[in-house]
C-alpha cells in the first residue's frame, strides 16, 4: 500500500474506526518506524476493544490498567509497552489501531 | 447519614448536574473529567439533580446513532476516577436507587455535598 | 466558605444551589438569576444573599430592601473573599 485512501485527521489518525484494515495498520506503523509483530497486534486488538467498550481512546494509565485486567500484568507495564510503541504507546498504539488521538497526548 | 467530621478534600471536584442527552454539558464534563483523570489528579465527581440521570443503566443509543454516555462514563474507573458521589435527596425525588446505576456511587446528603464543595480546591460545574 | 453564583432562572439550578449552600455561604444572583429573587420570596430572607444591582434595574425589577445590592467592584471583592466560587447553571 503506497498511501491511505481512508479519511485522516491533520495528524494522520483515522477519522472512522470502520475504515481500519490490517493493511492500514501496517502502513501507519511503517510511517512511525514500527514493524508489527504478534505482540503489537495483541495490543492493537485490545485498544480497539477498549474503544468499542468505552467510546474513548485510552491515555497511558487507563490503557495500562485495562491491559493488566485483560492480557495480564506482564503485558501492561510501561516498559513493555514503550518497547513496542516507542515514545508514546497510547498515542502510536491508537494511531495504528485506528482510534482517535487520546485526549491528554500533547 | 454520615457525619461531617471526615469529609474528603479534593483538589478537583466536578459537579455534574445536567442530564446526559439534553445538552452537550454532560459530555463536556465527562471529557474534562477523563482528561483530568489521565493526569492523575486528586479528584471526585458529584452527580446531583438531573445529573443523576447520567448514571441510569441500560442507555441504548444504537437506533439514535448517538455517542453513548453510559459507555464513556463506564471508563471513569479505568481512568483512575473512583470517588463518585450521588446526591441522596435527588435519588429519592427521581425514584432512583443505586441498583438503577451501572457504576458504584456513594450516596451523600446535601450537607455533605456543601461541605465537599467548601473543602475542594477547585470546583468545576457541568 | 463558598460563593454560589446563580445566573439563570431555572428551577433545577435554584434547587441544586439552595440544597447545598450552608448558612455561612454567600449567594449572588446575576443575569437572569435575578428573576428568581422576584418569584421566590423565601430567598429574600436568607442572610448573605446578594444581587448584581445592574441586572435588577435592567430587567425593570425592584430590589427588595433585604437583599444586598452589589456594584461590579463589590461583586469582584466578594469573589475574592470567598473560596471556592461555584457557578450554578
Amino acid at each position: 500500500m503506497s498511501h491511505i485512501t481512508a479519511p485522516l485527521d491533520a495528524e494522520g489518525f483515522l477519522l472512522r474506526l470502520e475504515d481500519w484494515t490490517p493493511d492500514i495498520a501496517r502502513h501507519i506503523a511503517q510511517q512511525e518506524g514500527i514493524t508489527l509483530t504478534p505482540a503489537h497486534w495483541e495490543i492493537i486488538t485490545s485498544l480497539q476493544t477498549f474503544y468499542k467498550t468505552f467510546e474513548v481512546a485510552p491515555a497511558m494509565r487507563p490503557l495500562s490498567r485495562y491491559l493488566a485486567s485483560t492480557l495480564g500484568k506482564e503485558k501492561s507495564g510501561s516498559i513493555y509497552l514503550l518497547k513496542l510503541f516507542p515514545g508514546s504507546p497510547a498515542k502510536y498504539g491508537a494511531k495504528i489501531a485506528g482510534l482517535p488521538k487520546p485526549e491528554n497526548c500533547l | 447519614m454520615e457525619t461531617q467530621t471526615h469529609i474528603a478534600q479534593y483538589d478537583l471536584l466536578f459537579i455534574f448536574s445536567h442530564s446526559p442527552y439534553g445538552s452537550s454539558l454532560g459530555r463536556e464534563g465527562l471529557e474534562a473529567a477523563l482528561a483530568a483523570g489521565a493526569f492523575d489528579q486528586n479528584m471526585a465527581i458529584i452527580f446531583m439533580g438531573e445529573g443523576l440521570w447520567q448514571l441510569k443503566s441500560q442507555q441504548d443509543t444504537v437506533d439514535a446513532q448517538r455517542k453513548n454516555h453510559q459507555k464513556m462514563t463506564s471508563a471513569l474507573p479505568m481512568f483512575g476516577i473512583d470517588a463518585l458521589y450521588a446526591q441522596a435527596s435527588g435519588l429519592d425525588e427521581r425514584q432512583l436507587d443505586l441498583s438503577d446505576f451501572y457504576l458504584a456511587a456513594k450516596p451523600v446528603s446535601d450537607e455533605t455535598i456543601g461541605e465537599l464543595i467548601r473543602q475542594a480546591k477547585q470546583v468545576l460545574s457541568f | 466558605m463558598t460563593l454560589h453564583i446563580v445566573s439563570q432562572n431555572n428551577p433545577f439550578v435554584l434547587k441544586n444551589c439552595l440544597a447545598v449552600a450552608g448558612p455561612n455561604d454567600a449567594l449572588v444572583f446575576i443575569n437572569d438569576g435575578v428573576y428568581a429573587l422576584a418569584t421566590h420570596a423565601a430567598l429574600v430572607k436568607r442572610p448573605l444573599t446578594y444581587a448584581l444591582a445592574h441586572d435588577i434595574t435592567t430587567r425593570g425589577l425592584t430590589l427588595n430592601h433585604l437583599i444586598e445590592p452589589l456594584s461590579y467592584s463589590q461583586f469582584v471583592a466578594l469573589s475574592c473573599q470567598y473560596n471556592p466560587v461555584q457557578s450554578w447553571y
